[in-house]
């Protein structure tokens, strides 16, 4: 497993439709992703899981990446979430 | 007699309007299907009324969305307007709170259908099932090529749990 940590910049967090973004993207690994914050976990292509995390601006997040193609998975997820989180 | 309870479940109406395909709404998000598959209503009421029996998962901060589950485990996201996150609440009264039991029919959400279009944003309300893979395709019970109207409580959509035909 690989995990990676991320401070969201975006002003409204990752709410209804970036979260949509990130299940979409999530979907296309064979790794499955997780999303934490303030103490709670979520499976990338879960949208209400996701939702349910209130993620907000500044908030740091950990991404991780567990599966056979983790390494590429995680790493394309986090150029992802840069560009849009 | 074996009694086996049914998956069947029935998606009534959260709003009344005219209901238009995912396809027709100018978002990738809703009409890419990322927020799951269902119907958009074009609202002529600013009241979304509970569409089955469950309780709230997610209560948006900013009031335009709502996360519902049922009973029998369907979630349901009802987006107002479309990129309303920006009205931070504005023309928005929230009737319910996170995690809060609901019936069929009772008012969850108010909003002002005429100050959030005068702001700009559009009013379409994209009504998905988030969780769709779990379930057989929706069956919708309204045509959505022909822009029928609808009134909150009616039949909107039937869902049943997938293996459990």
């Amino acid at each position: 497993m690989k995990e990676e940590y991320y401070t969201i910049t975006a002003e409204n967090g990752l709410h209804a439709r970036p979260a949509g973004y990130l299940v979409k993207k999530a979907g296309e690994f064979e790794a499955i992703i997780q999303i934490s914050c303030n103490g709670k976990s979520a499976d990338a292509r879960k949208l209400f899981a996701l939702m349910k995390l209130g993620v907000k601006q500044n908030d740091i997040i950990k991404i991780t990446a567990d599966g056979k193609d983790e390494d590429s998975a995680l790493q394309k997820i986090m150029l992802f979430i840069k560009e849009n989180f | 007699m074996l009694f086996i309870k049914s998956k069947k479940e029935i998606i009534y109406a959260p709003l009344s309007g005219q209901c238009i395909s995912l396809d027709a709404v100018p978002d990738e998000a809703f009409s890419q299907k990322m927020m799951g598959e269902g119907m958009a209503i074009i609202p002529t009421e600013g009241k979304v009324l509970a569409p089955f029996d469950g309780y709230t998962s997610i209560v948006s901060d900013t009031h335009h969305a709502l996360g519902l589950t049922s009973n029998k485990g369907l979630e349901l996201l009802i987006h107002v307007g479309l990129e309303t996150v920006n009205l931070n609440g504005l023309f928005y009264t929230m009737r319910t709170a996170e995690k809060r039991a609901f019936k069929k029919g009772d008012l969850l959400l108010e909003f002002n259908i005429s100050a959030i279009q005068n702001a700009g944003y559009n009013i379409v309300t994209p009504v998905t099932v988030t969780n769709y893979e779990d379930f057989e395709p929706l069956i919708f019970f309204v045509n959505q090529s022909e822009n029928s109207v609808i009134l909150a409580g009616d039949d909107f959509m039937q869902a049943i749990k997938k293996g459990s035909k």
